[in-house]
């Protein structure tokens, strides 16, 4: 009984050792390559940091952020990145969750019209800005010349999708939720093959409907799936700033900068690595309390592990 | 079996990277191997550096250098690091957008005990001898060429619509070569006199060219300092300014298409290629571009306008170089692959090939086509100094703020463009933050 209680006793410490060495390249990589630039770069939003001086680098306190706040060009990429989060969200969600749902049922040519629709996913986010920048564009742009060749436009005075301060930030959130439809297509549909099909017969034996089924059975049934995906594209939606880079560079009169793009500016245009570090630190702050608030309401712990 | 893969295949992997380490290091022999970062990257004009650089190692058999050429978007950032980190880095391509920044950060080697004895500097052109050196007399960069601005207009157009242009002189004002873009103008036909360039430093399309040209030379601070009054105030305080925003308004509203205001260069460049556009203003690098897209004969280049009242036009001059950085620790074979590069011959081969002013006088005796066809323009402003006066050049630290300025006054004068700011805000606006940086950092000492 004692040589039992020592053999397991040794045998769980070889397996806490074993999965120890199994984490320690994830947990190693993790670390270096996330962690560790997000810590050393804390104190840099405390400090004057510029490429253009490095001679003149300095702690300033909080001088970074309250330059920030009284800069309009910063305060307006706060409305604009909640817009640019939440409308690209619902609409990529209910038209991926629709898409899911219609791809569920076999018909022919399926796998053709399931790769059409997940091409999307595979294309880099700064491509689809060079590539939507042509479509959008009034001059040479397919979209005008479809909409001209259709009658709906005249061709003297094409629509200057990104170019107008009306629909140029619509023009983004389109083409931000064209491609990010796949990824909640592709996400909902592996989780309803997870649903056992006994479920939907028994209650069409009870008489249920097909709506009363998707909301009593589907929903339920894949709530985890949802809400952590719903909470991870939140955050990447946030973070999408190689798209209005690449699509509008946050134009027309800065009507599409995003708190992420106005950061990546700091970097690019600027090399104010101090104030862009402030800008980040907002926004590490704000996803917390986003990722915090929103599993709390959504109750997430009950769902347990899935 | 799987053990014996596995370890196959880490065997394999430690041998990869070992050999990775070996060949980052000097060896091969008695080579030494330097890394040069090219900056503006692209296929034919990496192929073209890469040529002249196997020439060079032909030549100089102790030598074998590395090029990287990082993504035109992502290079800045890329060298930047590798400065700051300090990587292995012996040659690289120094903008004149960027040489102030690094030389205020101390990254870049001084050449100029290395310059005392070379002799090819002595066929460069004025505009780069008088902006060769800093204030404390430095040289910190090897010139690999110029760009400035000209008008690129559709001859084929032209002739259709009756149009010329007046003589260059005199006559040949902004005012009309806004009357030129208007008369090319016809929405119907889905054609327009003017490629507006909105999204990327837009202020250099027509509010600093006009700005300059409209105050006139001798109001100027000192050729050093174009962007300053006598007064040492801001240009953008002035009448001149404003009349610079009102020509890129009248140009936007007139003669371009709408979506214009929010082009970037790749847009401009398509819109004249295409046929969307007639004229455009641009540096010469776009000459390669429109060879390579459009038939000849249907387009050509004209000289920059003046002004109408003063009858001159500010040109900006200097030159983006190649530099070593100040930690290399081959300077000597570095230095001997810039006095390579910066050779007439060797200079003009790559100017031709990728398109920019050689900084050479004699250029045209290795490269004919410098002294005719496409770069006429150059030659015509270079030789009337009566309309065209030069300025700049000096590396003055305050200058870097041009990169944050470009990105800031494209939002600004889309908003103008767009109505939706007022003029008299925006030209405040730049005129503080040009004074303040000019405060900060201090003025031309020379």
């Amino acid at each position: 009984m004692r040589s039992n209680k020592k053999n397991l006793a040794r045998n769980t410490k070889r397996d806490r050792l074993f999965i120890f060495f199994m984490l320690a390249p994830g947990i190693l990589l993790v670390a270096l390559f996330c962690y560790y630039p997000f810590l050393s770069g804390i104190p840099y939003a405390f400090k004057r940091y510029s490429l253009l001086n490095l001679s003149r680098t300095k702690w300033i306190g909080l001088k970074n952020f309250e330059t920030l706040f009284t800069e309009k060009e910063f305060l307006q990429t706060i409305p604009n990145t909640i817009k640019w989060v939440f409308i690209s969200l619902i609409l990529q969600f209910t038209i991926g969750f629709m898409l899911a749902l219609f791809l569920k049922n076999k018909f022919r040519g399926r796998g053709i019209y399931q790769g059409v629709i997940f091409f999307p996913w595979a294309v880099s986010g700064f491509l689809i800005g060079i590539l939507w920048r042509w479509i959008y564009n009034a001059a040479y742009g397919p979209l005008n010349a479809l909409l001209i060749a259709l009658g709906l436009v005249n061709p003297a005075n094409p629509i200057g999708f990104l170019s107008n301060l009306d629909t140029a930030f619509p023009s983004a959130i389109a083409t931000n939720v064209w491609y990010g439809i796949a990824f909640f297509t592709i996400t909902i549909q592996a989780a309803l093959q997870g649903v056992p099909t006994e479920l939907y017969e028994a209650s069409e034996v009870d008489g249920a409907g097909k709506v009363y089924q998707f909301f009593k059975i589907t929903v339920p049934y894949i709530r985890p799936v949802l809400i952590l995906s719903t909470l991870l594209r939140s955050i990447w939606i946030f973070n999408f700033a190689d798209l209005i880079y690449s699509l509008t560079r946050g134009g027309p009169g800065g009507t599409t900068e995003i708190m992420t793009s106005y950061m990546l500016n700091l970097i690019i245009f600027q090399s104010n690595i101090g104030k862009a570090s402030a800008v980040g630190l907002i926004i590490i702050v704000l996803l917390l309390i986003w990722s915090t608030v929103y599993l709390k309401l959504s109750r997430f712990e009950e769902e347990g592990d899935f | 079996m799987k053990k014996l893969l596995a370890l196959c295949l880490t065997l394999a992997l430690i041998a990869g990277m070992m050999g990775a380490m070996a060949g980052s290091a000097v060896a091969d022999g008695e080579k030494v191997h330097l890394v040069f970062a090219e900056r503006y990257g692209s296929t034919t004009r990496t192929a073209a550096l890469r040529a002249l650089l196997d020439e060079f190692e032909a030549e100089n058999p102790d030598i074998e250098i590395e090029l990287i050429s990082p993504p035109l978007e992502s290079s800045q950032q890329k060298i930047t690091q590798m400065l700051m980190a300090k990587n292995q880095l012996d040659l690289l391509e120094v903008t004149s957008w960027e040489r102030a920044q690094y030389i205020e950060n101390g990254w870049l080697y001084n050449l100029k005990d290395f310059f005392t004895d070379y002799a090819e500097q002595e066929t460069f052109t004025d505009s780069v001898k008088s902006s060769l050196a800093t204030t404390d007399g430095s040289i910190y960069c090897m010139p690999l060429g110029c760009y400035e601005r000209m008008i690129y207009y559709r001859v084929d157009w032209m002739k259709e619509l009756g149009l010329e242009f007046p003589e260059p002189g005199e006559e040949w004002t902004f005012d009309a070569l806004y009357d030129i873009a208007k008369a090319m103008t016809d929405p119907e036909k889905g054609r327009y006199g003017w490629a507006l360039r909105g999204g990327g430093n837009s202020y250099q399309q027509f509010v600093q060219q006009v700005a300059l040209a409209a105050l006139g030379f001798d109001n100027l601070l000192s050729e050093y300092e174009p962007l300053f009054t006598k007064e040492g105030t801001s240009i953008y305080r002035t009448e001149a300014a404003k009349k610079g925003i009102e020509f890129q308004l009248k140009f936007y509203k007139d003669c371009s298409p709408a979506d214009s205001v929010a082009w970037l260069f790749s847009d401009q460049v398509n819109a004249f290629s295409s046929g969307i556009c007639g004229m455009l203003m641009q540096d010469c690098d776009c000459i390669g571009s429109f060879v390579d897209s459009m038939e000849e004969g249907t387009w050509a280049t004209y000289p920059m306008p003046i002004d109408a009242v003063t009858k001159e036009a500010t040109i900006g001059r200097g030159f983006d170089g190649w530099g070593m950085p100040s930690y290399t620790e081959h300077p000597e074979e570095a230095w001997r692959v810039l006095a390579f590069l910066g050779s007439a011959e060797i200079n003009a081969r790559f100017c031709k090939e990728y398109g920019v002013i050689p900084v050479h006088t004699t250029a045209a005796e290795y490269e004919e086509s410098f002294s005719t066809g496409y770069y006429a323009p150059y030659i015509y402003m270079f030789s009337h100094p009566e309309y065209y006066k030069s300025s700049g050049g000096v590396d003055l630290p305050y200058t870097s703020y041009s990169s944050e300025f470009g990105k800031s006054s494209d939002v600004d004068l889309q908003n103008i463009l767009l109505g939706n700011a007022d003029i008299d805000e925006v030209l405040e606006k730049w005129a503080e933050g040009w004074e303040e940086q000019r405060e900060e950092y201090g003025g031309y000492e020379g």
